[in-house]
Order: C-alpha cells, then sequence, then structure tokens
C-alpha cells in the first residue's frame, strides 16, 4: 500500500482517480490545486507519489513542481495533462511521467504501478520515470 | 557666356580679317601716297618738260622767221637805195614765199616805210614810235616786237624787225609782222596734247597764244599769276592752282632768247587722271573687300553663331538630361536601397531606426524618427554622420523631446501632414527655439543651418515624422530634395506600419493558438472526467457480474466509445485548424507498429458497425517511426468513411505490407489500402475529395458527415512525408492507399514541397529527445 496524493481542481476527475486507487489499496489525499497541495506536502510529505494536474486556479501544476522541487526525498509524480504540447512548459513538467488527458484507467494505473515500483530519487538525480514510459492511451497501453 | 557675347564675338572674330586688311590698306596707303606723289611729280615734270618743249618750240619757230628777216635786210636788193621797183616786188614774192608772214616792209631810219610787201603805198605808215623800231635803230640787233594786236588784220602778233644798212648808208629797218596763230597752230602739232592748253605770253605778260583767240584778241595779262611771274623770271616748274574755278596743273617755262613764257594748263582731273584712278580703285577694292568680309563675317557669324547655339543648346540639353538620369538613377537606387533594407526588419521601431541610418549622410547631417504615441511624440532613432556629435543628439532627444504643438519641426509636420521646412536657422531663431540654456547649448553644438521635417504616413494615418538636419551645407533643402526625403519617409512609413500590421498579426496569430489550445483542454477534462468514471463504473460492476445488466454494460462500453471518439474528433479539429494556418503539426514520432495499429483501429470500428466485415491482412508487424495517434486517427477515419459510404453494409479491406530498402530502390515504406465495394465517388470529382468540406456529390444529403476528414487524413500523410491515394468511380468502391516512409525524411526527400514538414519532424523525431508530443 502507498500513499498517493492526488491534485486536480476538476472534482469529478479528483473522485474517480481517488476511488480508483482506493480501490487498487492505496491511501488517498487530495488536494484542489498547488497552494493546497503545498500545504499538504508540508504537514505530512510521507507520499509515495504525486498525481499532478497541471492547469488549475490558483497555484498551477508546474509551479507546484518548481515548489518541491528542491524537497529531499524527491515524491514520485505523474502529471495528467490536457495539453499537448509541452515544449513550452518548464523542464521539471517536461521530465517528469506524463499521462495525456484524457486516458483509459487500465493506462493509468500501469503508469502508477511502474512508477512506485522505482525507489525514491535525491533531487540531484534525473527522475527515474523514464519519460517515454508515459502512457499513449490509444495506442500503446498494454492491451 | 551669354548668346550676345557670343554673337559680339564671332562678329569680333569675323572683323579681324577685315581689322587685319584695313591696317594692311592703312600700311600700303602710306606706301602708296608717296607712290601718288611720286607719280603727281612725274606727271609735273613732264607737264613742265613738255612746258619747256614748248617754250623751245616758240623760240625756234620765232628765231627761224627772225633769221630769215634778218637775212634778207643784208639781201643787197633790200638794202638798196634808193629803193626800186625791183624791191617792192621782191618783197611781194617773199612775202609770197613766207605766208605766216603778215607782211614784208621796208622802213627808213624815221620810220616810214620805204617797199612794202602786200601792196601798201610807201610813206603811208610810220612806225617810229614803235618799241621794236627804236631798238633796232638803237641796236642795230634783229628783235622781236612784243605781243601786238595787228592793225591790218586784228590778230594778235609780234613783229620781226632787222636793222637795214642801205648801200647809200642810210640805215633802215626790215619789219615782218607775224600773226601768233601759225606758232599756236605750230605748238599745238608739236605738243598734241587735247587737254593741254598752251599760253604764250609775251615779256610784259600779255597773252598771245591761247586756245581761246579772245583772250589772244585783248592780249589778256598774266602778269597775276604765279606761274607767268615765275616763268617771266626765268624759272620753269610746275604747280597746281585754280583757275576759272578749276583746279589745274599748270607746267611753265621760258621761252630763253625772247624773255616770253610757254605755260601749259592742264585741269588737274585730266592731268592727274591716272593718279585718281589708281586711287579710286584702290577705294573700290577697300570697299569691295570690306563689304566682302562684313559680308561674310555677318553671314558665317550668324551661320557659327546659329551653329553654335544648337550645338551648345543641344550639348546643354544632353548635359542636363544626362544629369537629371543619374540623379533620377541615383534617387531611384537609392529608393530601392531603402525599399530593400526597409524591408528587412519585421519590427517597427528596428525598421524606423534603419530609416534614420539610411537617410544619414545622404539626405542630411543627422537624422531622428519621432512617432506619434497617444498625444504626445517619441523620439525612437537617432543616427548622426558624426560619431562624437551623435551624444549631444541623443541628449537633446531625451532631455528635449519634440513638442506635438511646436510651430516647425516633427511636431508640425505631425500636425499638418506636410512637410516642415526650416531654412537658414539663426543664432536668434535658435535661442527662441530653445527651452533653456542646456538647450541652446545642445542646438548650438549640433549646428542646426537646416532642418526637414517629413511626416510619415500610412495607410492615411500620420504615424509620425522624419527629420533631417543640415549641418554643415549652406543651401537648405531643394524641393526635388524635399520630394526625395518624403519618398523615403513614405516608405519608412508603410514598412513601419507593415512591420506594425505583422507583430499586431503575430499577436493575433499567438492569441489565436492560445485559444485554441484553452478550448481544446478545457474541453479534454470533462472528457477525461465522463471516461475515467464510465470506466470506473465498468471496472466496478466488472467485479460483481452477476448483478450486471447486459444493456448497463453495454450503454457503457458505448458513453465510453463515445468519449473517446469525441477526444479523437476533438484532436482532429485541432490539427486541422493548425493546418489551416500554416502550422506544422509536431509529429510525435515514436517506434510504432503499423499492422497493429490497423488491426486495433479496424477492431474497433467493427464494435462500432455490426453490419461490416473489416478483414486486415497483410504483414504481422511492420514498424516503423510514426506518431501513432494521428495514423490511428488516419485509419480510423478511413475505415469510418469505407463503412460510412457503405450503407448496405459488406467487407472492407485492409492491407499493410512493407518494402524493405535495397540498393536500387532507397527509402523503406509501408504501404497500406482500404477498399470497400459500395458507393465509390464521381470519377471527376475523385481529386477534389481532399479539400475541406467538400464531398462526394452522390452521398450529400444522404450520409451525414463534415467532409473535414479526409483532408485532414491527407496532411498527417503528407506531414509524416507520405502519399495518400484516391481510386474510385461511383458504384465501383474506393480504394485509398497511403505510402509512408519508415523513418522521417526518406519518401519525401526528392519532394521540395515537404521541407517545412520535413524540418518540423526531424526536430521531434530525435530518440534522445525528453519530451514527448501529443498522443491522442
Amino acid at each position: 500500500m502507498s500513499r498517493i496524493l492526488v491534485v486536480d481542481d476538476d472534482e469529478a476527475i479528483r473522485r474517480f482517480v481517488t476511488v480508483l486507487l482506493e480501490d487498487e489499496g492505496h491511501e488517498v489525499v487530495s488536494a484542489v490545486h498547488g497552494a493546497d497541495a503545498l500545504d499538504v506536502v508540508a504537514a505530512d510529505d510521507a507520499f509515495d507519489l504525486i498525481v499532478l494536474d497541471m492547469r488549475m486556479p490558483v497555484m498551477d501544476g508546474s509551479e507546484f513542481l518548481e515548489q518541491v522541487a528542491g524537497r529531499d526525498p524527491q515524491p514520485r509524480m505523474l502529471v495528467m495533462t490536457a495539453a499537448r504540447d509541452l515544449t513550452e512548459q518548464s523542464p521539471a513538467v517536461r521530465n517528469a511521467a506524463h499521462i495525456s488527458k484524457p486516458f483509459d484507467l487500465d493506462a493509468f494505473l500501469a503508469s502508477v504501478g511502474r512508477l512506485l515500483d522505482d525507489p525514491p530519487t535525491s533531487p540531484d538525480a534525473r527522475p527515474l520515470a523514464d519519460p517515454r514510459s508515459r502512457v499513449a492511451p490509444q495506442s500503446q497501453h498494454d492491451d | 557666356m551669354s548668346q550676345r557675347t557670343r554673337i559680339l564675338l564671332v562678329i569680333a572674330l569675323a572683323m579681324l580679317p577685315l581689322l587685319a586688311f584695313v591696317i594692311f590698306q592703312l600700311w600700303r596707303d602710306q606706301d602708296r601716297g608717296i607712290q601718288r606723289i611720286q607719280r603727281i611729280q612725274r606727271i609735273e615734270r613732264d607737264r613742265e618738260a613738255l612746258a619747256r618743249a614748248a617754250a623751245l618750240a616758240a623760240d625756234a619757230f620765232v628765231e627761224g622767221h627772225l633769221s630769215t628777216v634778218r637775212a634778207l635786210a643784208l639781201a643787197p636788193v633790200i638794202a638798196d637805195r634808193p629803193p626800186t621797183a625791183d624791191r617792192t616786188e621782191t618783197l611781194t614774192r617773199l612775202l609770197a614765199a613766207n605766208p605766216d608772214w603778215q607782211g614784208l616792209s621796208v622802213v627808213d631810219a624815221d620810220g616810214w616805210n620805204l617797199s612794202t610787201g602786200n601792196g601798201t603805198a610807201p610813206h603811208t605808215v610810220n612806225i617810229a614810235d614803235r618799241p621794236y623800231f627804236q631798238r633796232v635803230m638803237a641796236t642795230g640787233e634783229p628783235v622781236v616786237s612784243s605781243a601786238i594786236i595787228s592793225r591790218l588784220s586784228g590778230l594778235p602778233s609780234v613783229v620781226l624787225a632787222a636793222a637795214i644798212q642801205f648801200a647809200s648808208g642810210e640805215r633802215g629797218v626790215l619789219v615782218a609782222p607775224l600773226p601768233t596763230g601759225r606758232l599756236a597752230e605750230s605748238l599745238r602739232t608739236r605738243i598734241a596734247r587735247a587737254d593741254v592748253s598752251i599760253v604764250v605770253v609775251d615779256a610784259e605778260g600779255h597773252i598771245f597764244v591761247d586756245p581761246d583767240p579772245e583772250r589772244a584778241i585783248a592780249l589778256a595779262s598774266l602778269l597775276g599769276r604765279p606761274d607767268a611771274v615765275a616763268a617771266l623770271r626765268g624759272e620753269s616748274g610746275s604747280r597746281v592752282l585754280r583757275i576759272d574755278g578749276t583746279d589745274t596743273l599748270s607746267a611753265y617755262a621760258p621761252v630763253p632768247g625772247l624773255g616770253w613764257a610757254a605755260i601749259l594748263t592742264e585741269p588737274t582731273a585730266h592731268a592727274f587722271a591716272s593718279v585718281r584712278t589708281t586711287l579710286r580703285t584702290s577705294l573700290i577694292i577697300l570697299a569691295l573687300a570690306v563689304a566682302t568680309v562684313a559680308g561674310a563675317g555677318w553671314y558665317f557669324g550668324g551661320r557659327l553663331s546659329r551653329a553654335y547655339d544648337a550645338m551648345s543648346d543641344s550639348r546643354r540639353e544632353a548635359n542636363s538630361a544626362r544629369t537629371e538620369a543619374e540623379r533620377q538613377s541615383e534617387q531611384a537606387q537609392f529608393l530601392s536601397t531603402c525599399s530593400r533594407e526597409l524591408a528587412e526588419s519585421l519590427d517597427s521601431t528596428t525598421t524606423l531606426q534603419h530609416a534614420a541610418a539610411l537617410c544619414v549622410p545622404t539626405l542630411g547631417d543627422w537624422c531622428a524618427v519621432d512617432v506619434v504615441q497617444g498625444d504626445r511624440i517619441e523620439r525612437v532613432a537617432i543616427s548622426h554622420a558624426d560619431p562624437a556629435k551623435a551624444g549631444a543628439a541623443h541628449e537633446l532627444a531625451r532631455r528635449y523631446p519634440p513638442l506635438i504643438d511646436a510651430p516647425s519641426g516633427p511636431g508640425a509636420a505631425i500636425a499638418s501632414g506636410q512637410p516642415s521646412l526650416l531654412t537658414h536657422v539663426s543664432d536668434a531663431q535658435l535661442q527662441a527655439i530653445a527651452r533653456d540654456e542646456r538647450h541652446l547649448e545642445l542646438l548650438r553644438s549640433l549646428g542646426l543651418r537646416s532642418a526637414l521635417a517629413v511626416p510619415l504616413r500610412a495607410r492615411g494615418r500620420t504615424i509620425g515624422a522624419l527629420t533631417l538636419v543640415l549641418a554643415t551645407r549652406a543651401e537648405a533643402y531643394a524641393p526635388d530634395e524635399v520630394r526625395l526625403v518624403s519618398e523615403v519617409a513614405s516608405r519608412a512609413a508603410v514598412a513601419a506600419d507593415n512591420a506594425r500590421l505583422y507583430g499586431d498579426l503575430q499577436d493575433a496569430l499567438g492569441t489565436r493558438d492560445a485559444f485554441l489550445a484553452s478550448a481544446a483542454h478545457d474541453l479534454r477534462t470533462p472528457l477525461t472526467a465522463i471516461k475515467g468514471s464510465v470506466q470506473l463504473l465498468q471496472r466496478q460492476l466488472a467485479r460483481k457480474p452477476d448483478d450486471l445488466p447486459e444493456h448497463l454494460a453495454d450503454g457503457l462500453t458505448t458513453v465510453d466509445t463515445t468519449a473517446t471518439r469525441m477526444a479523437q474528433m476533438l484532436d482532429s479539429l485541432l490539427d486541422l485548424a493548425l493546418l489551416h494556418f500554416g502550422r506544422a503539426l509536431e509529429l510525435d514520432r515514436r517506434p510504432t507498429d503499423l499492422a497493429a495499429l490497423a488491426r486495433r483501429v479496424a477492431a474497433e470500428e467493427a464494435q462500432a458497425s455490426a453490419l461490416h466485415t473489416i478483414c486486415v491482412s497483410g504483414d504481422d508487424s511492420l514498424i516503423g517511426e510514426w506518431d501513432a495517434a494521428r495514423l490511428h486517427r488516419v485509419i480510423s477515419n478511413l475505415l469510418g468513411n469505407a463503412t460510412k459510404y457503405s450503407p448496405a453494409g459488406g467487407v472492407v479491406r485492409v492491407h499493410v505490407s512493407g518494402t524493405h530498402e535495397t540498393a536500387e530502390c532507397p527509402g523503406a515504406r509501408a504501404v497500406f489500402s482500404i477498399t470497400d465495394e459500395e458507393l465509390g465517388i464521381p470519377r471527376a470529382e475523385v481529386g477534389r475529395v481532399f479539400e475541406r468540406f467538400r464531398r462526394g456529390s452522390n452521398v450529400v444529403g444522404r450520409i451525414a458527415g463534415t467532409g473535414l476528414g479526409l483532408g485532414g487524413a491527407r496532411q498527417i500523410v503528407e506531414q509524416h512525408g507520405g502519399t495518400i491515394f484516391i481510386d474510385s468511380d461511383e458504384g465501383a468502391g474506393t480504394t485509398v492507399t497511403v505510402a509512408l516512409p519508415l523513418r522521417a525524411g526518406r519518401m519525401g526527400a526528392d519532394r521540395p514541397d515537404r521541407e517545412k514538414t520535413e524540418g518540423a519532424i526531424v526536430s521531434v523525431a530525435s530518440p534522445a529527445a525528453p519530451a514527448g508530443g501529443a498522443s491522442a
């Protein structure tokens, strides 16, 4: 069992992700935007994975990534993004593992499973999650 | 040199030979004068000689007769005393022998005539009172008397008298009157000059030979005339006298033995006729020469002048035309350079800075460009020919920006829309312009002498002004320079305006792209919620399969599939929009199995359409570097069309095969074809179905569709460097064949119109790139 923080401003998404992960046996905490998530992390940083939306009010995912970039150990991140072009995003976002919205739950769970299998990393290290491991749900998910 | 001066010069040149001729003539005239004098002298000497000859002839004539008379006086028959009848007869015979004599008489010592040859009775005539008788009686020498008028004939005569010594010892005188008519005739015969009058005067100056007999008869005296006086003095010579109102050449000589004078007179008109003719001829020649030279000078001067005028006119015209052409060529070249350089930047301010730099130093010593910003003017560009003064120009712009309500300069040009020209700026004017001491100091240091501000106008709007200043040149801007500067300003304004429009357009494009991205993002979020929630429900229900009603499970699947299609359509629409705006897709190339992809899409389509059988044949696996999500869309679209346009159902065949690169056939590629057997497309319309919103005419109104799909499919295929080909005919079914290079850039390498796409592909295709692109 892992502790997972789900950060998304969309309540429906937040809810089904939470239920899905809880069904899989994980302990899930949710936050509605980056600043909220920062508060949660500040109070309790023992999360194995943070599932992070990008576009959110108050503080977006990109800024949250920068805020937590220096933490040790670096929390594992799975970025959910509805944007298609990531070239304009910060390196922290580009280097994180992604899953494009909308996605199939099988693909999502596969990504979560791979990330949780990786050991935690130090801030100096490159994220262990291979960016190429992000899932293209319509084409490359494991059927 | 003015026309008048040139004509005068030409005339003077033409007169030069005339002047030379006149000078030459003057010089020669001096010589000729001498010659003339010499000729006159020669004529005078000639006449004098003639006069001498006449004098000698007269002397000889008289002496001859006198000798005869003397000889007769010695003859015994004459000297017989007393007189005899024989003597009278002898005298008569002698008189007959000497017809010149008017008479011949023997006179006794008392003066009485003793015997007379002409029948006069003796002792009837006494000549004792006659001076010649007395002289003969006194001297015994023969004497020629002074001129007298003969009592017998009334003619002028001289009397020849010779002493007779009679045999008786008495003395007597033989007298023979000689009329001078014979002498005159003799002289005229001898001289034989028609125009020469021969006059002979006796010792008392009385004329007794004269062409005018009246004068001779009158025995007019010539004692008052200098020639006669000189001749009677024994001088010979000639002189010009005025006689009876006529200039007359008089030549005179004394008759030696008789004390007479012979005077030859001739009007000078005759005497010097030859000299005068020569002079006249010279004058005529001179006049003709002068006239000829003057005429020729005038004529050729005129011709030369006209020719010179024409030549200089044409040369001036040619020169001015050439200068004008050169000037225009330079201006055109300058304007062309301006246009080229002004078009280089797409930034408005940079463009105006280019304009300022271009104008210096060609059009002025320094240049400033101001643009209107609301209700004030901002100086955006300064260029100075002298780098040392550029600082002052910048300080001027910073501390004393131009005022929009200034009476002259950029403010005035902007306000009026017309050029504002400041000429010959004086220090007083600078003082008037200056806002304070430092301002004046700056203006003075920049050396403003004249300035020109022209408005920058584009699309009917004044966006600013271009100001040029002359600091070193004294002359102000000429009208054609104002035009040139205005032209430069116009081009700068248009270029700057275009740059601004381009910037606006870029902003608008950015806004549009941002909107598209944002809209897509916003639409994907609810789709994510729908799909996630439905799949969660499916998972939860799947754990209790007994409780799951079949229709509910099917419904959830339909919701999920529909949401997926919506997401695909959203991606498709977004791609199409980007492609329509000329933006290349950022392909997310990664190793993809085309055969597996085709099978999956076929399965999805089969699920959606129960009427159709979809058969996939060909290679089991075909790996290439492609954007899987987009190829998914292409295949899905083509299969969708195939099922959609065969509404009665049937078999749709998908065939996937690959070719391998060989030496002969470079560029390995994948080919897949999708064939249906139904409606097909009218052959004439096959080429047009790729156009957006274009659909086959046989399906419009019968089958739902937007006409967007096939165009998008082709764009994606072509961005991959591939080709798409449709073979169809109405009622004969349709085969769509797609060929794709296995790797980026291979198949399209020989297709230049794909370069943009390839560039985009290559930049994303590197396996090392950590960032991924889009996946649907």
